[in-house]
């Protein structure tokens, strides 16, 4: 008999237990809200390196948290408790959920008792300490099933080892290949939320996922990874995924495209800035580190300050740059939960209907993401952007599906009208300013253009700019548009690794081409 | 939390059961439970905050193993929240279905001497109430108030940062004979203080170690409080070459950022240093070791997660690379003496993770010091900047260069004449260097060492300040900051 694996189907019975839970909780003195989530994931991982299995597994996890927050003398605060679970559990989980809300009560409480203590004690700093008011929601109590073409329950464990053995002794062997691992998840997972308002939301989704992480050794050394992946099921190996291609061939393309760089000259940094042109892949970093980030409204409310940082356009509520100009014209940024993309879904894990934000709409920047709590701090409809990275991490703000939008340009006319820049095409790597105020990011491939056409590849290529002086300068942005998955935006402490879509158009602005950092020490 | 001694049956009962099974050729069985506690403290002036969001925790507990089958083939199966018989039984099911043949995969770790006495586990942790987690939280952030309403402070305030308390068990044994456990326990607190304006003015406070006795939470307010005043009327600079003295939170993030040196790495080619083994890569000056050993230092452990003593390995000896961070597995498949499995960690987002099998990590990175003090390395650097904290340190030109760009955030200086003149404007200079070339040229190496780490990083570093030839600084945000 094999091991016994939990399916997501056996979360159909703690649906009522955790609706009772949550009546005992209302009960408890001072309780102004509080919210369970419940997460079951089930699968199989499959990894490999230089052609050698290196590991499998199917398994299953999971795991709850308890959100309380407690109002007393006018002050409201906040507790919480995570804890992975195990099939006994399951079958005891009211009184497992008894003792984590008990113990997320009393944290909050103790809080409460602390911030009147502190507020009391430093009557200047005590000012600004918020009641901590959650902005109203509609109530929902909703159920979403997981979306697939071929279940991932259809995988067999020893098929994905095979294919995943014999994809990576193919990379392998490909001429120019030094090392390679390539890894598989597929599975599925579904979440319970309830919360003390009477909302129930019962959301399944599937992954899968290729992975490919590859060293080329040409002229130098070159490494490069990419992720490929969807909501979906077997189908994504099959080329249902955003490259389009199935497993094998994606993982022979990104491991050709490496080879061909790792055997292009180095660039060099430009002296002054030059006209880039960034195809949607490189947008993906764009939008997501500094249009996206920023956006979020924990994170401009400075509330990230010490570990993500804080957001250049937001510096108080009354020193922001609402209504102002942030970027061209031709810029608009939206986050939209109802694209396809790993920024999908429909509630978020507060309950909140998720809706599609404009963050900025013709350059002018206009609404950010937001929670319960920084709703109404903003004096906005909350928009659904609390998302966590398992039911026993605490739900924080992140991006959805956050895009450029779309312009009115045809990508080729953007190339057309180019006399000389730099293509910027597949992303690398990002490094970007506390505040978001300067970036710098790497893509897999530069280009120089000359009069419309790529007439040099070259490596270690980048852009570098003040973000809002970039912005300002894109002036073609083109009606293709693709939304890119990036399953590892990291964010809070403990670290939470989150899966959001990115992406956008072609876009054409202007920017400093990077190149290698220490040349003249032959370290290039 | 699962007391050690109950983690110590469940794996004993779990290898005899397991080691019984038909096919079984090794096998080797886990178990850990971790508590963290983490307290976020968040205050703003002009806009609305909380003081401290959450005060949370995270609990684990659970078993895994590692099976070795006569066929040759290695599987692994873990199972959550229970330490039965059951939870043995669905462990060995799993590992039997995932076993899969790994041609690199040896043998399991033998037995290799006796582990150091533990030094690192502290009672008053492993019982802190919740209460007393969040009463040192609100300390902390009551000790910047104190600082601030000394000097009566009148910008708009900013204050982040976060207290984490760890306690980690973890028991192993194994058909080979491998029999050990080990708990710890970590404190650490963390506080920036930015004064808000047109500059910025910043300062962060750090403490950490292994004992709640030792963490002075109040005291690291008021430090990151009393940094940022400092920093009266900041200067910017332009883009150029700099001779630097940087500080040990900036050594730190470059450590994490580009001195990779495990052995993972190097077999996958994803580090600076592939083929650069006993090569005089930096000043001869330059020594760095990983030491799991150090007392209060929170990456101290005195058993790794294979059962194996944890220790101490060499790796830059007078400025040459002289070895790499080693598992079991990987010193096995490598075959070179000089690498010994001394950092085989099972990782996790709170301690020690029975989710999965060992990985290498590093434990507390200590670079050692010099002869100069930290004003003597100023003066040693006469004209150029004092680099204190850096921001987003990344690889963006790939894992096999040691390229790195970064931005320098705040607790920064402008050195003229051998002399601090003035705060560095936060936010204002990004550095887009290489970490070899750096490290190729260091002018002299502080007298003092201290722990610092970085959000959501390991390891700890234990390092002086360092002064360098050249950093390459590019101006950045100038209208804006």
């Amino acid at each position: 008999m094999g091991a016994k694996i939990i399916r997501i189907e056996a979360l159909e019975p703690a649906k009522d237990t955790v609706s009772k839970a949550l009546e005992q909780v209302k009960r408890r003195p001072h309780l102004y809200y509080a919210d369970v989530r419940l997460d079951l994931g089930e699968g199989m991982g499959v990894s490999a390196l230089q052609g050698n299995v290196k590991g499998a597994t199917e398994d299953n996890e999971m795991s709850c948290g308890v959100r309380v927050y407690v109002k007393k003398e006018g002050v409201i605060s906040a507790g919480f408790m995570g804890r992975s679970l195990g099939t006994l559990e399951l079958e005891n989980l009211d009184k497992v959920l008894r003792e984590m809300h008990g113990t997320a009560y009393q944290r909050a409480l103790a809080n409460q008792r602390h911030k009147r203590m502190l507020m009391k004690k430093y009557k200047f700093f005590g000012k600004s300490l918020t009641a901590g008011a959650l902005a109203p929601i509609k109530v929902c109590r909703d159920t979403m099933k997981p979306k697939f073409q071929t279940s991932p329950r259809d995988a067999s464990l020893e098929a994905l080892v095979k294919r995943t053995e014999d994809c990576s002794r193919m990379v392998q062997n490909l001429p120019g290949i030094a090392s390679n691992s390539v890894s598989l998840v597929t599975g599925l997972g579904r979440q319970l939320f309830a919360s003390t308002e009477g909302a129930f939301i019962d959301d399944s989704t599937a992954l899968t996922q290729a992975f490919l992480f590859v060293t080329a050794k040409g002229k130098a050394i070159e490494t490069f990874y990419e992720w490929n992946g969807a909501y979906a099921g077997l189908e994504v190996l099959e080329g249902e995924n955003g490259f389009r291609m199935n497993f094998e061939d994606f993982c022979k393309y990104i491991a050709e495209g490496t080879v061909e760089v790792s055997n292009a000259p180095a660039m060099k940094t430009t002296e002054k800035e030059v006209t880039v042109i960034c195809d949607p892949h490189f947008n993906a970093l764009i939008s997501h580190e500094i249009c996206g980030h920023p956006s979020e409204a924990d994170r401009a409310l400075k509330r990230e300050a010490a570990w993500a940082g804080r957001a250049w356009w937001f510096r108080g509520m009354d020193d922001n740059e609402f209504g102002k100009q942030v970027a061209s014209e031709q810029v608009s940024v939206f986050s939209d939960p109802a694209l396809e993309g790993y920024g999908n879904y429909e509630y978020d894990d507060e309950g909140t209907p998720a809706k599609k934000v404009h963050h900025i709409k013709d350059g002018v920047l206009n609404e950010f993401l937001n929670s319960r709590e920084t709703a109404a701090i903003l004096g906005r409809e909350p928009n659904g952007g609390m998302r966590a990275a398992g039911a026993l991490q605490v739900p924080l703000i992140r991006m959805n599906n956050t895009c450029i939008a779309p312009g009115e340009w045809k990508k080729d006319e953007i190339f057309k009208e180019t006399r000389e820049g730099y293509y910027a095409f597949g992303q690398k790597t990002p490094s970007i300013g506390e505040t978001r105020q300067n970036f710098k990011i790497t893509c897999w491939k530069l280009y120089k253009v000359e009069n419309g056409e790529l007439t040099q590849l070259y490596r270690a290529g980048g852009l570098t700019a003040d973000s809002a002086r970039y912005l300002k300068s894109i002036d073609a942005v083109a009606d293709d548009f693709h939304v890119h998955n990036i399953p590892n935006c990291g964010k809070g402490t403990p670290m939470q690794s989150m899966m959001v879509g990115n992406g956008g158009p072609h876009t054409r602005g202007r920017a400093i081409v990077t190149g290698s950092h220490a040349p003249e020490a032959g370290l290039v | 939390m699962k007391p050690l001694n109950e983690l110590k049956a469940a794996v004993e009962q779990g290898l005899r059961w397991i080691e019984k099974r038909r096919g079984v050729r090794e096998a080797e069985v886990y178990a850990s439970a971790n508590n963290l506690a983490v307290l976020r403290i968040c205050y703003a002036t002009n806009v609305p905050s909380n003081g401290l969001e959450e005060p949370k925790s995270l609990d684990d507990f659970g078993l895994s193993a590692r099976v070795v089958f006569k066929d040759g083939k290695v599987g692994f199966g873990k199972e959550d929240s229970a330490l039965d018989q059951r939870a043995i039984k669905n462990v060995f099911l799993k590992a039997e279905r995932n076993a899969v043949l790994d041609t690199d995969f040896k043998s399991l770790p033998a037995p290799a001497g006796k582990p150091a006495k533990n030094l690192f586990m502290d009672q008053a942790i492993a019982k802190l109430s919740d209460e007393k987690a969040i009463d040192k939280a609100y300390d902390c952030l009551g000790g910047a108030f104190d600082a601030l309403a000394r000097k009566k402070a009148e910008r708009n305030l900013n204050i982040t940062g976060e207290l984490n308390f760890l306690h980690a068990r973890m028991a192993i044994a194994s058909t080979t004979g491998i029999k050990a456990s080990d708990e710890s326990t970590q404190a650490l607190a963390t506080l920036t203080t930015i004064l808000e304006g047109t500059p910025d003015l910043a300062g962060v406070g750090c403490d950490s170690g292994t004992h709640l006795k030792d963490l002075q939470s109040a005291k690291t307010g008021q430090t990151s409080a009393e940094k940022a005043l400092a920093m009266g009327k900041p200067l910017s600079i332009e883009s150029g070459e700099y001779r630097a003295v940087l500080g040990r939170l900036a050594v730190t993030d470059l450590l994490h950022s580009r001195f990779e040196v495990g052995l993972n790495a190097i077999d996958e080619q994803a580090s600076p240093f592939v083929g650069k083994l006993d090569q005089q890569l930096f000043s001869e000056c330059l020594n760095i070791r990983d030491d799991a050993l150090v007392p209060k230092a929170m990456g101290s452990k005195c058993v790794t997660d294979e059962g194996l003593p944890a220790g101490r390995t060499e790796l830059v000896k007078d400025g040459r690379l002289v070895s790499f961070l080693g598992s079991d597995y990987y010193c096995k498949k490598f075959g070179d003496p000089r690498f010994r499995p001394r950092n085989g960690f099972r990782s996790g987002s709170g301690g020690r993770s029975y989710e999965t099998d060992p990985g290498i990590h590093g434990t507390n990175f200590v670079v050692e010091t010099g002869s100069l003090s930290d004003e003597e390395l100023i003066k040693e650097v006469k004209n150029g900047i004092y680099i204190g904290r850096i921001w987003y340190t990344y690889p963006v030109n790939g894992l096999a260069s040691s390229d790195f760009t970064t931005t320098i955030r705040g607790d920064s200086y402008v050195i003229e004449n051998g002399e601090i003149k003035a705060a560095l404007t936060p936010n204002t200079c990004r550095v887009s260097d290489n970490f070899e070339r750096i490290f190729r040229s260091v002018l002299g190496l502080g007298k003092k060492k201290e722990v610092a780490f970085a959000w959501g990083q390991e390891p700890v570093i234990i390092t002086p300040e360092i002064a360098v030839q050249g950093v390459k600084v590019e101006r950045i945000a100038k209208g804006l900051y």
